[in-house]
């Protein structure tokens, strides 16, 4: 139940070496950048890089630093590596602009690498998550960078070759398919082609023609040709007609006003439709033995860069995320300057990544590399960025919190307190044995297999479920498993555990108001110990969920538990007074008596009668919030009704079912009830956190810990 | 039938979904990007309910003019589905259709009469329709005389009207022709309609109403006729104007001078300065940014079912503006200009 102390780095050196310090930070893996080009310090010109940049070559600064970084091959490959730089092609000359410079020192060499490398998958559908990242993890290994743009360049000439043929073999496959169909749609016409096609006098043309064309040729019986309907599906007559070669223009343009379509007969079709047929057949056949080649290469070519060519991948996409993150320095003069937190405890580790550096340590004075550390808060312009630190149990309903909003970096974080709650919750509205094991088992495998936060948050309010079902007897639907345990219990445990057991509605009802109760009491505790600490008595103390809401809240439950349960009336005067109208009134003037306790000027803004009415309805609002917010616990008692409500539908469908109906209904009607109301409790348990407790407690105006 | 029958809020309930599943500005987004018929066709095939109509046709081979009828065929199944929804006893919505469709035949066989092409009707001849008009429009490509198409014209409503337009040195006076078939097909159906639904009368009368300004402004720019022989091409019914601004425009000079007149009415807020430029284009489109939000709030089933089939028919007439304008390789900004959207 903590937020990880940090600890602002300050780190500026020479402009040289701001690649191999990104390096440096991207390799530390807890470094959380800000933009230090905001900062008003750094707000100066970079006349002074100018001069820096004309003598120097960006690119060669990059491939030092691959070969300070054990790329050996990298950094004895300079000549060939300059190739792919544009920048250094064209070198940093004497007429250059300041915006140009700064465009080129902010550049990223390794992006275009990076891309023709994302080409390269996209063509071959190779999926970038299925590619294990803990290759370049592995520092063991020894990745060869020799070349790269050139092998890059070459691979992706193969591939694109590669998929051309694939496509051109796949091309002439389907056009001997669509010959095929064609001539399989006229092989019951007992047609020669070589005799059809050697009539010097007569236009033959074969095609379909659409079945409202082929109703109105009736009404062309005066012109002169010869049709010949082979097949009529549903929309289309397939079919040939003949025309004299001296009229054919013509009846060519009636036809093709008719929308009739030329299936053009291939050269080398000779002979009758079924000879043809089998020449067809066996072209087809040798495009796609072909294919099948083409496809066995693509396949073999795409396991080799899934398995070798990743790696090459990771360390460039490390190299251009890398260098991508210059943008948060800002750069003038000789010097850049860069700016962001990191957890306390890894001070010493960061310090020590920059002081144990080859390439950055010995550096002339005025060359080298400072690193300072300070207080997080030492720079009012900076927010410090938020790190939620939990224990196993608490760490995946982090994903909770950050949903409504992380807590500010003074604040607590309600992880632990959120994470009880949701699984007691959920527990008391899904409680079922089978169910809860089911969902928890659901949940392991999503961890284990995807590494799902939501996983491992289903396994724990699985085994919750699972733990309020054993209290309720509860498992897949049948309601009355531990009844005769607990008859053999004693007084009063076997009454109360039976009224649970049998669902008893005002025992269930008036048991979720209590926990409302007592969650709501714990997230004004929880709200008076963040107001305690950031010092603001309007909060902690006369606010309406600090300690004068507290005493108003415990004394209003306090009172009407004696009156309608106890039939006992506490409401004296003296209770009346202290209790509730003194609160009341400390609710009422939180803010002027907030200032004065604190040590401020009391201001009150539109006057007092502003004050009195805004206040009043303010109050208002604050009364019928309490209300409002207890009752609204009652929906936890409600779900463990409809539970029971919505398993007794399913039994009693599988009651009036017949053997294996009776088995199929109740794994249905049990996967239905999981998916359905345990989507609905989930949402609902979330519900009541966000609005009924961290409405109370927790403002999440926190800024996320972003590493790079 | 009472309107508000519940057969009639059967109707209205169908035709606004059906009216909802019709191409929306995002759909003719998509159209206007494609670069040729058969990336049209293939859109049509594959994202609308013209699906069922084109799902045999092959979009790489399709050819424009077929499309074209297959859409229209597309339209014609959707009223004949809708047979069996009256309105009223008398009325429903593929009397309608059929009305409607009888009028355009005659239309085009009168035309192709007076150029002597009758033979010509083959080709367009509309095979849907045969199974359901009176006309039987297989023989109009044959007739050899006005005799014969008259004897055609025997049993539907527009014979008697026909019959007055005798050829006059072996033509038919068209225009006049046309507007007695216009006002034999709008008196047959006003008579048809529920006459306590004024709304529907209201969108009939505005109809006629813009084809008479439509008529004026052809037969004055194009024709250059007088203003006796244009009144008598105009159809007896007024909804904005009176009979009073009509002679206005009739007797007005110039085009500008008509326009003028116009600007004072109530057609005011749908002209603009390129009112004449493409008169049928504005006046359709005056028509659908009334009928748009008719059909969506008028519980009428009759108003409804007359905006579905005026609107669908501006659908369809939009489909094939995009067809032509990408015929003609349009830019998309241009062809946006042509559609009534």
């Amino acid at each position: 139940m903590a937020i990880t102390k940090m600890s602002l780095v300050r780190i500026s050196g020479n402009v040289k070496y701001i690649d191999e310090t990104m390096v440096k930070c991207c390799e530390f893996g807890m470094f959380h950048p800000e933009r230090a080009k905001m900062l008003e310090e750094y707000e100066k010109t970079n006349e002074i890089f100018l001069d820096y940049s004309k003598n120097t070559g960006y690119l060669r600064k990059i491939v030092d630093l691959a070969g300070k970084l054990g790329l050996g091959q990298f950094k004895n490959q300079i000549s060939d590596l300059e190739k792919f730089s544009k920048e250094d092609k064209i070198g940093f000359e004497d007429n250059i602009s300041e915006s140009e410079i700064e465009t080129r020192a902010y550049s990223n060499s390794f992006e275009s690498l990076l891309h023709k490398c994302e080409d390269i998958f996209t063509m071959l559908d190779i999926k970038l998550k299925d590619i294990n990242k803990k290759i370049f993890e592995n520092k063991d290994n020894n990745i060869e960078i020799e070349n790269i743009d050139v092998r890059i360049d070459e691979l992706k000439s193969k591939v694109e070759y590669l998929l051309k043929e694939k496509s051109l073999h796949e091309k002439k496959i389907s056009e001997y398919t669509s010959v095929l169909t064609q001539l399989q749609n006229i092989d019951n016409a007992n047609i020669d082609f070589d005799d059809l096609f050697s009539c010097k006098y007569l236009k033959i043309r074969f095609g379909r023609l659409p079945k409202e064309s082929y109703e109105k040729l009736k009404l062309f019986d005066s012109e002169e040709f010869v049709f010949v309907s082979f097949k009529i599906d549903h929309n289309y007559s397939l079919c040939l007609y003949i025309t004299p070669c001296y009229i054919s223009k013509k009846i060519d343009e009636m036809f093709n006003s008719l929308f009739f379509e030329r299936i053009r007969i291939p050269v080398y079709a000779h002979g009758t439709p079924d000879s043809t047929k089998h020449y067809v057949k066996d072209q087809i056949n040798k495009y796609e033995s072909a294919l099948k080649n083409i496809n066995l290469e693509i396949k073999n070519l795409k396991t080799k860069i899934e398995k070798d060519f990743s790696k090459i991948y990771f360390k460039i996409k490390f190299f251009s995320e890398c260098f991508s993150n210059k943008k948060y320095a800002a750069i003038f003069e000789d010097k850049f300057y860069l700016v962001g937190f990191i957890p306390k405890d890894l001070e010493h580790e960061f310090v020590d990544k920059f002081n144990n550096s080859d390439s950055l340590n010995n550096l002339e004075s005025s060359e080298a590399i400072d690193v300072t550390i300070s207080d997080p808060t030492s720079d009012k312009r900076l927010k410090t960025p938020v790190k939620l630190k939990n224990n196993r149990f608490s760490r995946p309903f982090e994903d909770f919190v950050a949903m409504y909003g992380l807590p500010s970096y003074k604040d607590k974080d309600p992880t632990v307190f959120l994470s009880i709650s949701y699984t007691v919750l959920f527990g008391i509205m899904f409680g079922d044995i089978g169910q809860g094991l089911v969902i928890a088992l659901l949940g392991y495998l999503m961890a284990k297999i995807k590494d799902s936060n939501f996983g491992r948050i289903l396994t724990r309010i699985g085994l919750s479920s699972a733990f309020f079902g054993v209290i309720y007897g509860s498992c897949f639907g049948f309601e009355d498993l531990f009844e005769k345990y607990i008859l053999g219990l004693s007084d009063p445990y076997k009454n109360f555990l039976l009224k649970i057991s049998h669902k008893d509605t005002n025992t269930l009802l008036l048991g979720a108001i209590f926990i409302g109760v007592i969650f709501t009491i714990s997230s004004m505790i929880f709200n008076i110990v963040v107001g305690i600490k950031h010092k603001k008595s309007s909060v902690y103390m006369f606010g309406q969920n600090g300690l004068a809401g507290l005493v108003f809240y415990f004394s209003a439950i306090l009172a009407v538990v004696g009156v309608m349960i106890l039939k006992t009336n506490v409401l004296n005067p003296w209770f009346i007074t202290f209790c509730i109208i003194i609160p009341i009134v400390l609710i009422f003037l939180k803010e002027p008596l907030g200032d004065k306790v604190d040590g401020r000027e009391v201001k009150i803004h539109d006057g007092v009668g502003g004050f009195v009415i805004e206040n009043f309805f303010e109050l208002y609002d604050v009364l019928l919030g309490f209300m409002s917010n207890t009752i609204s616990f009652i929906r936890v008692g409600a779900f463990v009704l409809s539970h029971a409500g919505m398993m007794m539908v399913v039994m009693n469908f599988v009651n009036n079912m017949q053997s294996y109906g009776k088995i199929s209904m109740l794994i249905f009607g049990n996967i239905f009830v999981m998916a359905f109301e345990g989507l609905i409790v989930g949402i609902q348990v979330l519900r009541l956190q966000f609005y009924e407790m961290f409405s109370r407690c927790f403002d999440g105006a926190g800024k996320p810990f972003k590493k790079i | 039938m009472n309107l508000k029958s519940p057969t009639s809020n059967v109707i209205v309930t169908k035709l606004r979904s059906l009216y909802g599943k019709s191409l929306d500005s995002s759909a003719y987004e998509q159209l206007i990007n494609k670069y040729s018929v058969s990336g049209v066709a293939s859109y049509l095939k594959n994202e609308t309910l013209y699906s069922s109509t084109l799902e045999s046709i092959n979009e790489n081979s399709i050819h424009r003019g077929q499309l074209e009828l297959l859409l229209k065929i597309s339209n014609f199944d959707k009223y004949r589905d809708l047979f069996y929804y009256k309105t009223n006893e008398n009325f429903n919505m593929f009397k309608y259709v059929i009305l409607k469709n009888e009028l355009e035949q005659m239309m085009i066989a009168i035309r192709l009469f007076n150029t002597g092409e009758m033979k010509k009707y083959a080709v367009d001849l509309p095979v849907f329709l045969l199974k359901y008009t009176k006309i039987d429009l297989k023989k109009i490509a044959d007739a050899k005389n006005f005799d014969d198409l008259l004897d055609l014209s025997k049993e539907t409503i527009y014979y008697k009207s026909l019959k007055q337009f005798k050829p006059i040195d072996g033509k038919i006076d068209i225009v006049r022709c046309e507007t007695e078939l216009r006002k034999t097909f709008y008196n047959k159906i006003i008579s048809l309609i529920d006459k306590k639904d004024k709304k529907t009368l209201e969108i009939l009368l505005l109809d006629i109403e813009i084809l008479n300004i439509s008529i004026i402004y052809r037969l004055k720019k194009f024709f250059n006729k007088d203003k006796e022989y244009i009144k008598s091409c105009l159809l007896p019914f007024f909804y904005y104007l009176s009979e009073e601004i009509i002679d206005k425009m009739i007797d007005s000079k110039t085009t500008q001078e008509m326009l003028k007149i116009i600007l004072t009415t109530k057609y005011k807020k749908y002209c603009d300065e390129n009112f004449f430029s493409d008169i049928s284009f504005f006046s359709k489109k005056i028509l659908y940014n009334i009928l748009k939000k008719g059909i969506r709030f008028t519980n009428s089933s009759q108003y409804v079912m007359i905006s579905y089939i005026y609107l669908m028919d501006i659908e369809l007439k939009n489909i094939i503006t995009i067809i032509e304008c990408i015929g003609y390789k349009f830019e998309t900004k241009e062809i946006k200009k042509f559609l009534i959207i």
